[in-house]
Parts: C-alpha cells; structure tokens; sequence
C-alpha cells in the first residue's frame, strides 16, 4: 500500500501543483512502483471526473445566458443606425444637388415642350405572387431626413406622369379640367380585374404600343406594378431595375405617381395616394415602408403640381 | 466593464464576469463555426466549450496573455471545431468500416464516479471542483467560500475527497458484490 506521502504528492502531481524538477522525480518513482502507479490510474480517473462536472455545470450556466441566435444586441441597433446615416446623407446630397441646380431648372421647365409634360400609358398592373429577393430589408428612413431633402427639390418639377390603377390618364390638360371625372373613370375600370390583366397582355399588342412607344419618346416612364400579395410588405415600395413595385392593396384605390427632373434628369418621384404624398427614394433597391410627407411646404407644392 | 476588468475577475473566478464576456462576444465566435458548414447549435456548444476552456486557464493563474482575449477565444474555437470536423469525418467513415467498440468498463467507472460527486455536499463539492478543475490555490478557495484561513480550507479539501475516495470504493465493492 502506498504510503501518506506518496499519496499527497500523486495529488499534487494530479492538480498541476509540482514544478519540473519535482515533476521529473515523481515520475521516475511512478515508473518503479506498481502499486502507485495504479493508485495514480485510480485517482486520475477521479479527478477527471471532478473537472466533467464542473465543466458541465459551468456549460449549464453558459446555456442558461439568453442570447438572440442571430444577432447580438447592439449589432442589430448599430446596422440601424449605419443604414439611417447613409439615407440621411443621401437624401442631403440630393437635396443640395437639386438646390444648386434649381435656378436653371426652373427655366428649363418653361422652355420645354408641351409633348413632354404629357403622362404616358405604358402602365401595366399584374398582381405579382413572388417576390424575387428573398425577403429583402426593409429600410425604414427616418422622418427628419425624409422631410428635409424634398423641401429642397420642390421648385423644380419639370414634369409630371399621373397615374391610375390601371390606366393613367392621357392628357394633363384634361386632367386638370376633368379631374372628378377621370378619377371617377379610373375608379370604374379599377374594378375590372380581368380587364387588368388584358390590357397587360395588349401590351405587347401593335395597336396599344403604337401610342406607348410615342409617349415614351417624349418622356421617360415609370414601370409600375403592385404586389397585394406579399404578407410581410402591406405599404411598402421597392426600385427594382428601374421599375417601381408597389406592395400592398393599391388597386383598389386611385394612386398617382409625380415625377420631377433636375438638370441632368434625375428624378425624384413621390406618390399620391388616398389623400397622402410619399416619397418615393430611388438610392436603392431595398424595400422601404411608405411613409406621408409630413412637411407642409412640400406638401402644399406638391399639391399644387397635381391639380395643375 | 473593459476587457482588461473583465479578464481580471475571470482570472479571480467571478462568474458574472465569464457571462458579460459570453454575451460580448457571442456572434463574433458562432460565425466562425456557422460559416464553416457548422450550424448555430454546434457554433454555441464550441463557443461555449472554448470558453470554460479558457476560464480554466485564467481562474488556475497560468494564464499570461499576449494577445488580445478575442483573439486567443476565437483561436480556441478555431482548434475546437477543427477537431469536432475531425472526429465527424472519421465518424462517418468508421460507420462504413465497422462498428464504435465502446469501452463500457471505463464508461462504468466514469459513472459510479460523477453519481458519487452528486452526493457530496454542495460546500464539498465546490471545494473539489475550485481545487481540481480551477487549480485555485487555498487562499482564493478560501476568500470565496468564506472560510477563516487556508488551513480551514485545506483541511475541508482533504475531507471532501476522503469523503469521496470512501462513497467511490463502496460503490466499486457493491458492484463487485454484484457481478
């Protein structure tokens, strides 16, 4: 049987406690001592079983810790703040673009021809039921800055496309003259889906892009189409290769969408919808709730755009 | 709480401390396993096995840091997974040849072992484990179960593995009895 000291000195050779040279000795008598040796398989195996416990109770403790699977906290608040600065900035930049070129726009806007104020037709409105980015981010801009930058563009509207759910209107004059009545028209063809869909798929046809093709001589459109399918995007609005998706029930309301142009024509766009103006941002193509313009200058601009 | 207070109560053994640490460096560790074809289940059960790693080292007072302490847990978790991708592979390809022998005996006398420690006491029981698994010397032994001195905590420590040596050998002759 190994003695008391042998035993003291195997635990500490066990818990790390030697140093080398003490070590070194140990060992050399571990080697020449049957009985130690085993007494020392014995123990090891005892104080391993020590260290398992106490690794699985502090692994219970790690797994207790609540943390989000995905993202860490702070993460989520930092990408927020990233994604609103870069708005911020850009709708800043955009507004001091069109602040400078302001001046020459305005003339510009009179000297232009008449063909281009005309709204075009080439609207085509099918319900889409995919989305093609899976679930894109929706990036919600911050009310200050989506209020500061348009007050800065409101002067310069140089052109202005209305639109219907299913067909925008084809002379700005009438529209201005006869507004009650075309709303009231739109309003009928809107309740004809089938309709909808027909005049989507004549599009292609000879006779109706005969007309489009000579409205968009004269002016750049906007492709728009409405998704009132999508559960995660109710009013929400996305750029995608130049087109605009509209996300939520708009077909069952008239819409309109306003362009205005800068010098080097580029455009901002806003919506009017049920009452309500939104911006329309263009910096990406990332989906982005609709929210009013709020600003009251902007507002009153914009609506004097519309009804003239 | 900076990294160097945060190291500085691990290495004493505060707990709290190795908890801010798992929360601060959470995602950072879990993509690394998540985006080498690991999962988010096996990216937490690395990270957090990488960690009581390294709050072994710094409670037991070996631990001299030359990097910063998210480099050397990110390179815990880097070896952590290695293996664990190791030991996966040669899995899948053991199942093709023959069957895991398990060496049950060994199995067994881990058992006996760890239902033993669970019938210790619970002062016993940290005394053992803050000995054993943190290698923390008397005097911190001591100061955090609130002994008088480090021959009171020496003496407890004697006890307690006696205590367990005894519980141990009686369970070896029952079962002995038995076969």
């Amino acid at each position: 049987m190994a003695v008391e000291r042998d035993l003291e000195l195997l635990d500490d050779y066990l818990s790390n406690r030697m140093s080398g040279a003490e070590k070194e000795a140990f060992e050399k008598q571990l080697d020449a001592d049957i009985e130690l040796k085993s007494e020392y398989q014995a123990q090891q195996q005892l104080i391993q079983g020590i260290k398992n416990a106490r690794a699985i109770e502090l692994k219970t403790m790690l797994k207790n810790i609540p943390v989000s699977p995905s993202m860490a906290p702070g993460e989520a608040t930092l990408l927020t703040k990233v994604a609103a600065s870069l708005m911020v900035a850009g709708l800043i930049g955009t507004g001091i673009y069109f602040f400078l070129n302001r001046e020459t726009k305005i003339e510009q806007t009179i000297s232009e021809p008449v063909a281009q104020t005309k709204p075009e037709v080439t609207e085509k409105e099918e319900p889409k039921t995919t989305v093609e980015e899976p679930a894109p981010k929706i990036e919600t801009p911050s009310t200050q800055a989506l209020e500061k930058a348009p007050v800065k563009e409101e002067r310069k509207p140089s052109r202005k496309v209305a639109r219907a759910a299913k067909k925008a209107s084809k002379d700005s004059a009438n529209l201005a003259s006869n507004q009650g009545v075309i709303a009231e028209k739109r309003k009928l063809e809107v309740f004809d889906p089938t309709r909808e869909s027909e005049s989507a798929v004549k599009g292609k046809n000879k006779e109706t892009s005969s007309e489009t093709t000579t409205l968009n001589e004269n002016s750049s459109s906007i492709q728009v189409e409405t998704d009132a399918t999508n559960k995660k995007y109710t009013f929400h609005y996305q750029w995608k290769n130049g087109k605009l998706l509209l996300y939520g029930s708009f077909e069952k309301n008239l819409y309109e969408i306003l362009e205005f142009f800068g010098t080097d024509d580029k455009r901002t766009a806003f919506l009017f919808y049920k009452d309500n103006y939104y911006l329309l941002n263009e910096d990406n193509e990332k989906v982005k709730e609709l929210i009013p313009i709020t600003d009251s200058n902007l507002l009153k601009k914009l609506k004097e755009h519309r009804e003239n | 709480m900076n990294e160097k207070e945060i190291f500085e109560r691990i290495c004493k053994g505060d707990e709290k401390a190795l908890e801010i640490l798992y929360k601060k460096y959470y995602r950072m560790m879990t993509k690394l396993v998540i985006s080498n074809s690991g999962t988010e289940e096996e990216a937490r059960d690395v990270y957090q096995d990488a960690l009581i790693v390294f709050w072994q080292k710094a409670a037991s007072g070996n631990l001299v840091l030359t990097s910063k302490m998210s480099t050397f847990i990110y390179s815990i978790c880097q070896n952590l997974w290695r293996k664990e991708l190791d030991r996966k592979k040669r899995l899948s390809n053991e199942e093709k040849d023959s069957p895991v022998e398990l060496d049950t005996e060994t199995a067994e006398k881990e058992k006996i072992i760890a239902k033993c420690i669970d019938q210790l006491g619970e002062t016993c029981k940290k005394v053992l484990m803050y000995y054993y698994f943190e290698e923390m010397s008397m005097q911190d032994i001591a100061d955090k179960l609130g002994f008088a001195n480090t021959d009171t905590a020496k003496t407890k420590k004697y006890k307690c593995k006696k205590k367990l040596d005894d519980l141990i050998k009686a369970q070896y002759s029952e079962k002995d009895f038995l076969d």
